[in-house]
């Protein structure tokens, strides 16, 4: 594949395993040994383009008797103005959901199933995808109804009016999750009226209509800078002809997609408390963060692994789950996003400990500012990275969706084969730097789901003036409202 | 029982099945399926081993036999705490004095066993139980365990706590094949309870989340606990709060004494590998294990079940509703049946149940059917519900009973049935691709049907069920008297969150 230069160094696997068993050396000394380098250097997928723009990349795979495919489209929610505010979740739902071609939607399940073929499709915040996979035998036929999927989809009335039924249902029940409020809240706290942070509400569920979902068919289901994957039991010359056949005359807009807004600057700073009867509060620190590919971006890699990203060995894992026992779930790190992603730190505490919880967490992000990481944290994490980089490349489907993925984002061309060398470079400064520069503890927004109880603990945390939390006041704050009619 | 269990289906698509043939694939599949080795080490380990994939890496499962039917009342959830201490470390993989932390965690217990279970200390026992985590904070190096399977490029590593089984589960690449043997077998062989306490406070904040604060996960456990009156099937593998609370460090180091030998313990190891180094290197770790008696299954038999049960959760979340059926597990022959007519009445788009409660008089939002809580002891097959709206529960289940009613009734539609099967097959087929789902299947199967191989008798079985047998368990298992319904709503009272 492109970009794989990087080549797992040579080894002979079965080697290690001939080897005889070293049990009788001590444990750590054991440890201690260097792992063996990886090689792995598995063959690159084919690659071409139809004159309306289409990629197609294609890896064969005999192993089993199934063939999967993906279509990725550019484009998605942030694309979308205050009067789409769900339109485009919906044309990812419907393009599968509302039927395609001949086949009305129950007759496009019927026929599927019949199959033992499954499609799927989607829309996220910067692309879609178009999903199939089915027995070889039948690929003729389930790839027809694929493109049937993408090219004619019906948009039936009543799966839509479902798909709105539905989505009403959810929204007049988030507060049942708490997490599901703190998550809604910080974006809308940190993003304001933006594509960022605007989310479906009961009054914007009847805009969506299937005027609407053509409109955002036209603008974001186009050949133009797509990318179609295929792999499975199947030939190149087999998958040529299939996709001449059904995508050779596909036409659409070819534009690029405009420029993404910018977020405001506002003051954001403070803790708001939303509250809700759990026995456990939800806890998200967070701020505006940086755009992809700054030029720390694997130091950021690092930073996140080492802080609060790499599951049960982070700092953040290790002091305020094992350490304190405060919380089953701990998470943190710096999430970059096309315009600028958030920082931030989650956790779920009961009630009593919402505070306690609260300090420990910000003081984990202290000690990386102020103080180097230890050695051994650093090489954890480079060596995490480079013997796990094998898992990227593991499977057919996974090398492809990888390319596919990192094209719609706008990686770096070299991002893999300068990967590892890149991440064997930092410095334990690169990581300090990090934690300063790209975290200001004094401006965080905090937003808090939980009881009275969970009130009373912040507010006995606050009173006792801890310097973390200095400048920081309890903000009441009510769920789902339109920020400009909040208390900030 | 719908054991994801893939490698019977290897087998048995090349098996004649009416209405359902993959034949081009049968070949294929079956060689495929005779590559599966299976060993017993000397102390009584089993272990299933099979080479696939391109990629120099590999899953490896270990898992045992106990879970939550092997618990006591008074001591529930002790063997998903046990499953959280195994990620503490070993003996000497965590602590920088191994020899100190023994005789403090010694003196640690001491304090504990002064007192009955859950009491609160007097002052100087608490004050020198302060001081003795204090000593131990300065010689514990947190996640020790974990950071040298960071070091080594893990995936993935987790590991479940089901009624049946504990699973510890890892991906790695194949140059730290003889890293897992080792660091598995130490944990086995060197348990420790380091920081046990704060763990017991870890898992119960893990209960708040799945249980306390989640509508869904609240009924699940009420349901369960009116269901079944006295088979273990009752209790929640999370363990009661009351009981979760007050488990010792040395009540959970005997639980694994006595169910973490190795006559208990299925290894299975898929991927990038060569079968016969590989039994010699799992030989000569696993095979330190010293053989032990293999502990005896629960034998408590739940009574038969004579009229309906009900129970209600006064939330003022979504309405929800679960129907639970008991029903018979495989081996008993009509197993495959009713996990087929549960398909066909709510697992697809086309299902009856799912057709008209959800697409056409949208009554529930979501409608799904499961088979829990284990598979190893006769269990439950349920449909679940959240209803729309203002639907009321009552409204819901007169439509839910006369489907069902109309489904026993009336002939079994033919093109509903070879859906099932295929649904099935190609669930078990596209699950070859992943070598930890294949490695988890294989252990699951050999752990709880007595050898994988028997799961390809719960195929042959599932793909030869007719519309005879299906009407049939549809009017022996769905019956009024045989089901217990468990409820999300808002009494008129209101209820707290």
């Amino acid at each position: 594949m492109r970009g794989l230069k990087y080549i797992f160094s040579c080894l002979l696997v079965v080697l290690l395993l001939i080897g005889c068993a070293s049990k009788s050396k001590p444990i750590e000394k054991f440890l201690k040994q260097a792992t063996p380098p990886i090689q792995y250097d598995p063959a690159r997928p084919a690659e071409w383009v139809l004159p309306n723009g289409l990629t197609v990349l294609f890896k064969a795979d005999e192993e089993l008797p199934l063939v999967s495919g993906a279509l990725y489209l550019r484009g998605g929610s942030y694309w979308q103005g205050p009067e789409d505010i769900g339109s485009v979740v919906a044309l990812g739902s419907m393009l599968r959901d509302g039927g395609a071609g001949d086949l009305p939607p129950l007759e496009l399940d019927r026929e599927l199933l019949k199959l033992a073929a499954s499609i799927s499709s989607s829309f996220s915040k910067e692309y879609g995808a178009v999903n199939f996979s089915a027995l070889s035998t039948d690929l003729d036929r389930v790839f027809g109804l694929f493109a049937d999927v993408v090219l004619r989809p019906r948009f039936d009335e009543q799966r839509l009016d479902l798909w709105r039924a539905q989505l009403l249902q959810s929204i007049a029940h988030r507060t049942d999750d708490a997490n599901t409020v703190a998550q809604l809240s910080f974006l809308q706290l940190l993003y304001g009226d933006t594509p960022y942070g605007r989310f479906s509400l009961s009054s914007t569920v009847p805009f969506v209509t299937q005027a609407k979902l053509r409109e955002m068919y036209a603008r974001f289901v186009r050949p133009s800078g797509a990318i179609l994957l295929l792999t499975g039991k199947m030939t190149e010359q087999e998958a040529r002809r299939l996709v001449d056949k059904h995508f050779l005359k596909w036409r659409g807009d070819s534009e690029p997609l405009p420029a993404l807004p910018q977020i405001p600057e506002r003051d954001r700073k403070g803790i708001y408390f939303i509250e809700l009867p759990f026995t456990q509060s939800s806890i998200w620190i967070s701020q505006l963060g940086v755009p992809r590919f700054t030029e720390d971006h694997i130091a950021i890699d690092a930073f996140n692994d080492l802080f609060g990203g790499a599951a049960f060995n982070s700092r953040l894992f290790k002091r305020v789950r094992s350490e304190l026992g405060y919380a089953y779930g701990v998470w943190g790190g710096i999430a970059a996003d096309v315009v600028r992603g958030y920082n931030a730190i989650v956790l779920q505490t009961k009630s009593a400990s919402t505070g306690d919880a609260l300090l420990a967490s910000l003081d984990v992000l202290a000690e990386l500012r102020s103080t180097l990481a230890s050695a051994e944290e650093l090489r954890t994490v480079k060596e995490a990275a480079k013997n796990s980089f094998v898992f990227n490349f593991n499977s057919s489907s996974a090398i492809l969706s990888r390319v596919a993925q990192q094209r719609i984002l706008g990686y770096p061309a070299d991002y893999d084969s300068s990967y590892i060398r890149r991440i064997d470079r930092l410095t334990l400064e690169d990581i300090k730097e990090v934690a300063q520069r790209r975290w200001d503890p004094k401006n965080l927004t905090i937003v808090v789901v939980g009881n009275a109880d969970a009130r009373a603990a912040l507010e006995r945390t606050l009173s006792l003036k801890p310097e973390a939390l200095e400048g920081y006041s309890l903000r009441q704050y009510t769920f789902g409202e339109k920020l400009e009619d909040a208390n900030l | 029982m719908r054991v994801k269990t893939i490698l019977f289906v290897l087998l048995l698509l090349a098996l004649p099945s009416a209405g359902f043939a993959l034949d081009e694939s049968a070949t294929a599949l079956s060689e495929l399926a005779a590559k599966v080795k299976q060993v017993t080490l000397s102390n009584g380990m089993r272990v299933l081993l099979y080479n696939r994939g391109d990629a120099p890496v590999f899953a490896g499962v270990v898992a045992t036999r106990v879970g939550g039917v092997d618990e006591a009342v008074g001591e529930t959830g002790i063997s998903h705490l046990l499953e959280h201490m195994a990620f503490k470390g070993t003996r000497t993989i965590g602590t920088t004095d191994p020899v100190l932390e023994e005789k403090l965690l010694a003196e640690l217990e001491a304090i504990v066993n002064l007192y009955p279970k859950g009491a609160t200390f007097n002052q100087d026992d608490q004050a020198r139980w302060n001081q003795i985590q204090e000593e131990l904070s300065k010689i514990w190096q947190m996640s020790e365990f974990d950071r040298h399977y960071e070091v080594r490029g893990q995936k993935g590593m987790n590991a479940y706590t089901s009624k049946d089984l504990t699973v510890y589960m890892v991906n790695l690449p194949i140059s730290s094949f003889e890293f897992w043997c080792r660091m598995e077998s130490e944990r086995l062989l060197h348990p420790v309870m380091r920081q046990f306490y704060k763990e017991r406070d870890v898992v119960m904040e893990e209960r708040r989340m799945r249980f306390d604060d989640d509508p869904s996960g609240k009924l699940y456990e009420l349901l369960l606990g009116t269901a079944f009156t006295a088979h273990p099937y009752r209790n929640p593998v999370i363990g009661y709060a009351e009981d979760v609370s007050r488990l010792t460090a040395s009540e959970v180091a005997a639980f694994h004494r006595k169910y973490y030998v190795p006559s208990n313990i299925v290894l299975s190891v898929i991927g990038k590998i060569d079968i016969n180094s590989s039994v010699k290197m799992l030989e000569s770790y696993f095979g330190r294990v010293p053989a032990g008696t293999r502990p005896e299954l629960p034998s408590v038999v739940e009574p038969a079940q004579e009229q309906e049960r009900t129970v209600t959760v006064d939330l003022p979340a979504a309405r929800r509703v679960y129907v639970a059926y008991h029903k018979p597990t495989f081996p008993h022959k009509d197993d495959p049946a009713i996990s087929l007519m549960m398909e066909m009445l709510a697992g697809s788009k086309l299902s009856p149940l799912y057709q008209q409660l959800v697409e056409q008089k949208r009554i529930a939002s979501s409608l799904e059917v499961d088979e829990a809580p284990g598979v190893a002891y006769p269990n439950l097959t349920l449909t679940a519900a959240e209803l729309r709206g203002d639907h009321s529960t009552r409204q819901y289940l007169s439509e839910h009973d006369r489907i069902i009613e109309e489904f026993k009734s009336t002939p079994v539609d033919l093109e509903l049935l070879s859906i099932a099967k295929r649904s099935i097959a190609m669930e078990y087929l596209s699950g070859l691709d992943s070598n930890m789902s294949l490695a988890t299947d294989l252990a699951t199967a050999e752990q709880l049907f007595g050898g994988w191989r028997a799961t390809l008798d719960w195929y042959e079985q599932a793909m030869a069920v007719s519309a005879e047998d299906v009407t049939r368990v549809a009017r022996q298992y769905l019956t009024r008297s045989n089901r217990t319904v468990g409820t999300v709503e808002k009494s008129t009272k209101g209820g707290s969150k």
